[in-house]
């Protein structure tokens, strides 16, 4: 095509073009500040996605689905403290008939929890499989240990779960150890339960968790009476 | 603001109301394309108003379903012919928008030039065709209307560069569409 057929052809060119061209809105320009306002913004975002990805790439925090289809949401524990229980125990190491009484349908292994004073039932401390449980029925904490930063509750089967995890440093194999808990409240007794495992293999940890929670949760409150009775 | 069908209706009811709608609706737009074209204020203004009598003799009958582009196309066609007829030494607009062009173009020859205009039309239209929309509106306004790259930059929310390239580009596209089309 030569500059003349150019010429022409571009004369000669549809109407719908010129006027698309001619009618063509003029964009306004941002002003600087909108500009610098983008630019911060995206630094946020940036900010606030690596954050995350710091967290172990859970875009909207830990969370484990029950059998139920509620979901438990786990808050990010900065540290694990030590409590000291104040009072002087005693300790008694339970039957298996008597676990199975307090906690039916459930492998537990327990001893039982009296104050030295006056022999009075506290609680109990034991393990389901390797998840660690601690149930405290009266107004003597029974757990040593303090998890410190913010906390999450959800709902489960109408009760509110105060549920966390902390997650360690690299040991010297390079390996992080990942740490679920999950705190309630059943009449006038106080749960704590936490199960630990491999970082890598975290989904296993607080499914196991989860499924224990809601065994419990189903029992209901242990009856304290009998080793009441037997103190 | 008034419409185009309402101008056309005064035209067609040879109001001279209708020369003062059509100058206030696009005029500017009219008289800027000629600027851009002769580069100079006063022929500008005197082909606009040769455009304008140029309306007001073929409407009616014509009755143009794009006023503004059908406007504009009288506009820039006296425009070039006063060009032409001034053969100015000086470089306006026009000259400089289609040097941009020298290299997608080939160089005058009787054979090519006799096929036929709207073949030609037809192709660049397939080629507009293939461009984005503000891509399109960029290409027209550089070379149809002769719009300088700052005036495309402010009309486009783009930099000067930005337009500059992008029209690098296309003129790259056209070169590549012409010879494949062409074969030359």
């Amino acid at each position: 095509m030569t500059e003349k057929q150019f010429s022409e052809a571009m004369a000669a060119i549809d109407d719908r073009y010129i006027s698309e061209a001619a009618k063509y809105p003029t964009k306004k320009k941002h002003s600087r500040a909108v500009r610098w306002l983008s630019v911060a913004a995206c630094l946020v975002l940036v900010a606030a996605l690596g954050i995350v990805i710091l967290q172990g790439g859970e875009l909207f925090g830990d969370t484990v689905e029950l059998q139920n289809g509620e979901v438990l949401r786990f808050a990010n524990v900065d540290s694990v403290g030590i409590a000291s229980i104040d009072a002087d125990v005693t300790v008694q190491k339970l039957s298996q008939a008597q676990v199975q009484q307090l906690f039916p349908d459930m492998q537990a292994h327990a001893d039982a929890i009296f104050a030295a004073a006056d022999d009075r039932l506290l609680g109990i401390e034991g393990q389901v499989g390797k998840i660690k449980l601690i149930v405290s029925c009266s107004d003597v904490p029974l757990l040593d240990t303090v998890l410190l930063g913010e906390e999450t509750t959800s709902t489960v089967n109408g009760m509110p779960v105060t549920a966390g995890r902390f997650v360690t440093d690299k040991n010297s194999r390079g390996e992080k150890t990942a740490i679920y808990y999950a705190a309630f409240q059943l009449g006038e007794s106080t749960f704590y339960i936490e199960n630990a495992g491999d970082y890598g293999a975290r989904e296993a940890v607080k499914t196991e968790l989860a499924d224990i929670l809601q065994t419990i949760l189903k029992n209901g409150e242990p009856n304290w009476e009998t080793l009441k009775e037997a103190s | 603001m008034v419409d185009d069908a309402k101008i056309l209706d005064l035209f067609f009811a040879r109001s001279e109301q209708g020369l003062h709608a059509l100058d206030a609706q696009y005029g500017k737009v009219c008289r800027k394309l000629a600027h851009n074209i002769l580069g100079d204020e006063r022929d500008a203004e005197e082909c606009v108003n040769d455009a304008y009598l140029s309306v007001w003799n073929a409407i009616p009958p014509a009755r143009p379903a794009h006023l503004l582009a059908y406007v504009c196309k009288i506009v820039r066609n006296l425009s070039l012919k006063r060009y032409a007829q001034k053969n100015a030494a000086k470089r306006s607009g026009y000259t400089v928008a289609f040097e941009e062009l020298a290299d997608c173009l080939t160089q005058g020859d009787a054979v090519r030039e006799a096929v036929d205009a709207n073949a030609s039309a037809q192709m660049l239209a397939a080629f507009l065709d293939t461009l984005s929309k503000e891509n399109r509106v960029i290409f027209l306004r550089r070379y149809w209307f002769c719009d300088p790259y700052k005036d495309i930059a402010a009309r486009v929310g783009l930099s000067e560069k930005n337009v500059s390239v992008r029209l690098t580009r296309m003129r790259k596209q056209l070169k590549n569409y012409l010879q494949e089309k062409e074969g030359f």
